[in-house]
């Protein structure tokens, strides 16, 4: 009674779905299609993907791109998990301000502005500019959405089932490992996912940050699309597509299962 | 006692240490950086500027001072190009965000509004393409927004239109690709406000005489602001510096800041003309970023 | 404008409603009549359906059968915003993005009152509830009982017909509870706004309402006044839910001249007479504890029929009263709450005194078993 119709929030929710997925359907629809041209359906056919597979570049990015995506989502989670405990259990501290503002900032900066900063840091420290300054430039973004989802899990952690344990005489580090890690456990996974993602999507931070050697994904995907529309690159979206559906399966098995 | 408190006082000097000193030397001192190398001479070299601070040789520091200069923001003032950049970038994200919010809203408060069960598949749902490749999805709407793309070609085969219309390498391609890559940011903080609001406010203002649509309008709308703002910041500030969208959908005349750096960047090679304009850029969003911090502050736990 | 014109009938009127939700069926068949000008309670365990009900009569819930008439007609599919009720809700529901007088008046603006009127109508409300001053001030300014002086206020506003209160005490602690119960009595009283409230403390419902329903998963156990219910239960349920009670299981051994003799654990008794259960009959002889009279053993023989042999087994002390627990002769436990009212101060009877133990013929109620 109080709420919108179910009328209305169907239809609403039917448009919104519909314009939030067409763009994918359409790219999976054409992976598929046997002429080169997007606008002519040409038959099935799974040429594209056989051409990804024997492209040797696109999957060399592609292992670098994990390669950097999983190293600098091992580096943020740790971090961001440790700023999270820093920010919702340390209470006031001596520059607790210029903390937060730094972990927030990076969620929102153009992206533009924050590679030209690392690249700047990079060359005046004469770091050699390769696979490991994209994975630290990787790392420091990541950091914030880890930072921001466990410490929103946090929040809700009672205290005070810290401080009963070590009322039963363990030492802090044992208290929190035992009482709050486990229930930080899930948001800690969020996180890390969250963090891979962000890393394996990201062109502009790896752009000015990669060195010889160490061309990503999207940076190759992205060079591609300028040169002309190629079809492979349908396929190659597909592939993530149902990559990044199965890990949200998997994900949202493993939530059921530990809620039942 | 004494040594446990000591061991204690080290572990959690050592968990805020490690976050906090990598944001500082990767993070902050990095736009000091930008800001230094604005102000430096652009040479042919590699890295194409006269640094100032070298390692080896500290004290030359203070005798180079004098070779700080503001030649690259003159150098901006007297680019129409970047001028154009500038105000094409703000009209742009400005329109983007408004566009993005008339659309989120409806959609993250049908959600807000479903049964318990299915909001959260719904809300995955909803913030799955963000999980996808954001090269894929922006690169799908040059297929749709072609001239000979699939929208044209419907329109046509419909018979509803006889000459393509022509949205693609325009702004207004640029504002699609924009609130379509950014509508997750969107509904997110969207839902959590509507979601957040006490059933009970509703049931009261219908209980006090207030149809379905003077609800919302004095209770839902309202009290959904601090969503809405938080929504808005998180479009508007990184799309004035977007560069994909406008790289791939834009045209010669969508000229957006983001693009324009980046070529003087990677194509002609002047670190201090784009360092300048970055400096530019954080300056013209001071104001918004400053909302932004101060609005997430506002939303910490007070000890 | 103000209460509804007294029309024949009943103010409102529920008939065989039902709601389930789920597998659960919150309320089981209910049919009503409340009186314009009542204080009704609805008074019950959390879970019997009190709440249900009283949100089915606000409209928040449509029932799935059954119908309900407010002054009269079948409200039962309209919606809420347009009906002659107004609640008063559990945790206030204050507008947190609204001053006080900017709460108050929120009825008032979907009534399209003007601006002046709405000033003195919120001006008068404040004044019913002892809260003047205040308008300015924002619901995170105030202390729970200011809070909920402004929710009463709030829902008072447009002068309903029929006022809905849903656990109107139960955020505020004991003592202001009582107080509050007895202002809003008398503010009901002056009003003559039919009041229906919900709550689980029988206390409270004794002293708010004329009349009250005790509530156990959604049907009535009993519908009466608070003196009927607490006096004269017609069940067991409604006898232990009302404060403590001795229960004694018994048979009816017959009827004489206006009284009835039955055979208890405690031993036999003369009661009042209570026709309806024949000779030979299993019953549940119910005695409060304060009907019951404690004396030393050695003490003057009374007047009462009843008489029975014990020893203190238990005393706790309360301030104005205290309690005992005393084992009888037959074996029984029963308990009997004393006023300290005199110098006696319960010395006489101490832990493990021989006592006898005295009761009146109408002092209890024979009940089905």
């Amino acid at each position: 009674m109080i709420r919108p119709s179910l009328g209305l929030r169907s239809a609403t929710l039917a448009l919104g779905f519909g314009f939030l997925y067409l763009p994918i359907v359409l790219v999976i629809f054409f992976s598929f299609n046997a002429s080169r041209l997007v606008t002519v359906w040409g038959g099935f056919s799974t040429q594209w993907y056989r051409a990804l597979f024997a492209d040797r570049q696109l999957v060399d990015s592609a292992m670098i791109s994990l390669k950097v995506a999983f190293a600098s989502g091992l580096v943020a989670t740790i971090l961001g998990t440790c700023a999270a405990v820093a920010l919702v259990r340390f209470g006031r501290f001596y520059g607790r301000t210029l903390f937060a503002a730094l972990i927030y900032a990076p969620l929102v900066m153009p992206e533009v502005i924050t590679g030209l900063a690392l690249l700047l840091m990079f060359v005046s420290l004469g770091f050699e500019r390769g696979l490991w300054t994209v994975v630290i430039a990787h790392a420091t973004v990541g950091l914030c959405y880890v930072a921001l989802i466990v410490r929103a899990r946090l929040i809700d952690c009672d205290p005070a089932l810290e401080e009963a344990a070590s009322d039963l005489g363990a030492p802090p580090l044992r208290a929190f490992a035992a009482v709050t890690l486990p229930m930080l456990l899930p948001a800690i996974a969020a996180g890390f996912m969250l963090s891979v993602t962000v890393s394996l999507d990201d062109l502009i931070v790896a752009s000015f940050t990669t060195g010889p050697g160490a061309t990503t994904l999207p940076m190759r995907i992205y060079s591609a699309v300028r040169l002309g529309v190629t079809p492979e690159i349908n396929a190659m979206s597909t592939l993530l597509l149902g990559a990044v559906a199965l890990g949200l399966c998997l994900a949202g098995i493993g939530l059921k299962r530990q809620r039942g | 006692m004494r040594r446990g408190q000591g061991v204690r006082r080290v572990g959690r000097g050592l968990v805020l240490a490690l976050p906090f000193t990598w944001l500082i030397l990767f993070y902050l001192v990095p736009f000091a950086l930008v800001a230094k190398v604005s102000l430096s001479q652009s040479v042919l070299a590699q890295p194409p500027y006269r640094p100032l601070f070298d390692w080896h040789d500290p004290a030359g520091f203070i005798s180079k001072l004098h070779q700080l200069t503001l030649d690259a923001y003159v150098g901006l003032t007297q680019d129409s190009l970047y001028l154009q950049s500038y105000v094409n970038s703000l009209l742009i994200a400005a329109l983007s965000t408004l566009l993005t919010l008339l659309i989120a809203y409806p959609f993250a408060l049908a959600i807000a509004r479903s049964p318990r069960r299915w909001r959260i598949p719904l809300l995955l749902l909803a913030i799955a393409p963000f999980w996808t490749s954001f090269l894929i999805r922006v690169y799908a709407w040059i297929l749709l927004l072609k001239d000979e793309g699939l929208i044209n070609n419907a329109l046509i085969a419909l018979g509803i239109l006889h000459e393509p219309l022509h949205i693609f390498a325009t702004n207004t391609a640029v504002v699609i690709g924009i609130v379509y890559s950014y509508l997750p940011f969107m509904i997110l903080p969207l839902y959590v406000a509507l979601d957040r609001q006490d059933k009970a406010l509703l049931e009261a203002a219908a209980d006090l005489g207030a149809p379905p649509l003077s609800v919302f309008r004095r209770v839902t709308l309202p009290l959904s602001l601090p969503g809405v703002i938080a929504g808005c910041l998180m479009v508007f500030i990184p799309a004035v510096g977007e560069f994909v969208v406008p790289d791939l959908l834009g045209g010669s005349e969508t000229l957006m800041i983001g693009s324009t750096l980046w070529n003087d960047f990677f194509a002609n090679r002047d670190w201090p003309t784009a360092s300048a304009a970055a400096i530019v850029l954080l300056v013209l969003l001071i104001g918004p970023l400053a909302v932004y911090e101060h609005h997430q502050m506002q939303s910490e736990p007070r000890r | 404008m103000g209460p509804a014109e007294a029309d024949a009938g009943p103010i409102v009127r529920i008939e065989g409603l039902c709601k389930s939700f789920g597998a659960v069926r919150a309320v089981d068949d209910l049919s009503l009549a409340i009186e314009q000008g009542e204080f009704f309670a609805l008074l019950g365990p959390s879970g019997c359906g009190k709440t249900s009900l009283l949100r089915m009569i606000a409209g928040f819930d449509t029932p799935d059968q059954g119908r309900i008439f407010i002054g009269g007609k079948d409200m039962t599919e309209v919606p809420p915003h347009r009906r002659p009720v107004n609640m008063m809700f559990q945790s206030y529901a204050l507008f947190p993005h609204m001053t006080v007088a900017q709460n108050i008046g929120f009825g008032l603006v979907q009534q399209r009152m003007s601006k002046p009127d709405i000033a003195v109508r919120v001006g008068e409300m404040l004044r019913l509830v002892q809260l003047e001053g205040l308008e300015r001030r924002r619901p995170d300014q105030l202390s729970g009982g200011q809070k909920q002086r402004v929710a009463l206020a709030r829902a008072l506003a447009r002068r309903p017909s029929i006022l809905l209160l849903d656990e109107p005490m139960a955020a505020l602690d004991k003592n202001l509870r009582e107080e509050t119960q007895m202002e809003l009595a008398a503010l009901q009283r002056r009003l003559k706004t039919t009041f229906i409230v919900v709550t689980h403390d029988q206390r409270e419902a004794m002293v708010l309402s004329q009349r009250m329903a005790i509530m156990r998963d959604g049907r009535f156990e009993q519908i009466g006044t608070p003196a009927d219910i607490y006096e004269r239960p017609t069940n067991r349920y409604v006898a232990e839910f009302m404060g403590d009670i001795n229960l004694l299981k018994g048979r009816v051994l017959g009827h004489e001249n206006g009284t009835s003799k039955i055979a208890t654990e405690a031993g036999p008794a003369s009661v009042a007479a209570s026709r309806d259960y024949a000779a030979g009959t299993e019953i549940l002889f119910a005695l409060r504890p304060e009907r019951i009279r404690v004396n030393p053993a050695r003490s003057a023989a009374s007047n009462d029929p009843n008489v029975f042999a014990g020893r203190i087994s238990g005393r706790s002390y309360r301030g104005e009263t205290t309690l005992f627990e005393i084992e009888l002769a037959s074996g029984t436990n029963i308990r009997s709450l004393r006023q300290n009212d005199d110098q006696r101060t319960a010395n006489d009877v101490d832990l493990g005194a021989e006592v006898s133990v005295q009761f009146s013929a109408d002092a209890g109620i024979v009940l089905p078993l």
